[in-house]
């Protein structure tokens, strides 16, 4: 094993490398033939000479077209890999597996789009006939459908589930009706219809309870005592609070013209919801 | 050659044998990733264009480290991003029966890929043309497609970077 030490009393400084050198170099001359200062270049050229004479044994592939001596020609890979058209291709080839299967390869493209266009259409269908399914039975259950449409989706669903649509409305809740309002002027029209039943118990006619059923809210702070600043109720109306204005019998919600609060009385705390 | 082109298999055995060490040795070092079946992969090319190569022998040659350089170059660019190998990946073929000599043999080859290593590309590529290949500075200059006077400038300049070097490090062998 040699090293720099051997070289470095005749080499001193590294200097430049003319082309005659490099010539003598290159060209394999030995070590002591190019001066020891030079004799470490020589020694790598020497090396690398060295390790590309190491014989190196052929892939399979090589080794088998080397037996055979057949080596395919300079444009047959890229006749393997790429597709051309059959007119373009070199003659003496037949219709061989390799144009099957190229013709198969372009089969399958092409069918592929329509395979993509019959799924994604039938994808369309069921979400559209699904969403159809569930707006119509959300309608129906909400009764909002048109009235024939209705019956029969009524009749379809109680045939099919035991969901009772006729159950449902009796034990529906009705709207409240508009009721006029307490403190409103005889020229304003009444309305007429069932007043709000009690919470609990029959329905009962307004102003025919108790007064102390009466919220304290509706109840007047003073009630009417003198009929002259108050025209009270027509006389003789049974279980009308005496001296509290009220309908007339028999009327359900307040007579017509029944007056307002006396003047000076507040009004109801609240729209809508009636003194009785 | 006449006998190669005529599909002879004893000719391309010889030819074979002849030039497949030097390309390997390019090629291991140049540090591809697989050198062998690279040099197959060349000889195959080599062989399959044997038809329209004309030509002497010297020139067959340079013909033949043109495709392996190309070859080296496509391995290269088909890598991309790929890091380098690196001297100590190469499973280094045995040489012969004696240990002390195959240790010896592996050694210089790791001693010289990795100072080869430290060249420019183009100073290395041109360094083994010269030497390992034994192609002119002409030769090497249509090899790489540079004209003469850039071939033996990257010779100097790679001698001197060599020789700085080995200033530094000193001859390990």
């Amino acid at each position: 094993m040699t090293s720099l030490g051997d070289y470095s009393d005749e080499m001193g400084t590294p200097g430049r490398v003319d082309d005659a050198v490099a010539e003598q170099l290159l060209g394999g001359d030995a070590a002591d033939s190019v001066g020891g200062e030079l004799a470490p270049l020589a020694t790598v050229v020497h090396t690398l000479r060295a390790v590309a004479a190491r014989p190196v044994e052929p892939n399979p592939t090589l080794a088998a077209r080397m037996a055979s001596g057949v080596f395919p020609g300079p444009g047959e890979r890229y006749e393997a890999t790429r597709y051309r058209r059959p007119a373009h291709r070199p003659q003496g080839r037949g219709f061989g597996a390799a144009a099957l299967a190229r013709v198969k390869r372009w089969a399958g493209l092409a069918a592929a789009p329509r395979r993509r266009t019959v799924r994604g259409f039938a994808i369309r269908a069921g979400a559209l006939a699904g969403l159809v399914v569930i707006g119509t039975g959300s309608a129906g259950f909400a009764g909002v459908l048109p009235e024939p449409v209705q019956q029969r989706f009524e009749s379809v669903v109680e045939s099919v589930t035991p969901y009772d649509f006729r159950g449902r409305s009796a034990g529906r809740v009705e709207p409240e009706p508009t009721r006029p309002q307490e403190g409103s002027g005889p020229g304003q029209p009444q309305v007429g219809g069932p007043s709000r039943p009690a919470p609990s118990g029959p329905a009962v006619t307004p102003g025919s309870g108790p007064p102390t059923d009466l919220p304290n809210q509706d109840r007047p702070v003073d009630p009417p005592a003198t009929p002259v600043s108050q025209p009270g109720p027509p006389e003789g109306v049974p279980g009308f609070p005496e001296g509290a204005p009220g309908p007339p019998e028999g009327v359900p919600g307040p007579p017509k013209g029944v007056p307002g609060p006396p003047e000076g009385v507040p009004g109801p705390g609240r729209p809508g919801q009636g003194a009785g | 050659m006449d006998a190669a082109r005529a599909g002879a298999p004893w000719a391309f055995a010889r030819l074979y044998r002849d030039l497949s060490p030097a390309v390997a040795g390019y090629l291991r070092i140049q540090r591809a990733a697989e050198p062998e079946d690279l040099t197959s992969e060349v000889f195959l090319g080599v062989f399959s264009g044997l038809d329209s190569f004309e030509g002497s022998e010297p020139q067959f040659r340079s013909w033949v480290f043109t495709i392996a350089h190309r070859r080296l170059l496509d391995e290269r660019r088909r890598a991309g991003r790929r890091p380098a190998q690196t001297w100590l990946d190469h499973d280094l073929a045995p040489t012969g029966g004696d240990v002390e000599r195959e240790a010896m043999a592996a050694l210089e080859e790791r001693w010289v890929i990795d100072l080869c290593a430290r060249l420019s590309a183009d100073q290395r590529t041109v360094l083994l043309l010269r030497i390992v290949a034994d192609l002119t500075a002409e030769e090497v200059a249509r090899v790489m497609g540079k004209s003469v006077g850039a071939v033996k400038a990257l010779q100097r300049r790679g001698l001197a970077s060599l020789r700085r070097t080995l200033a530094r490090e000193g001859v390990p062998l």
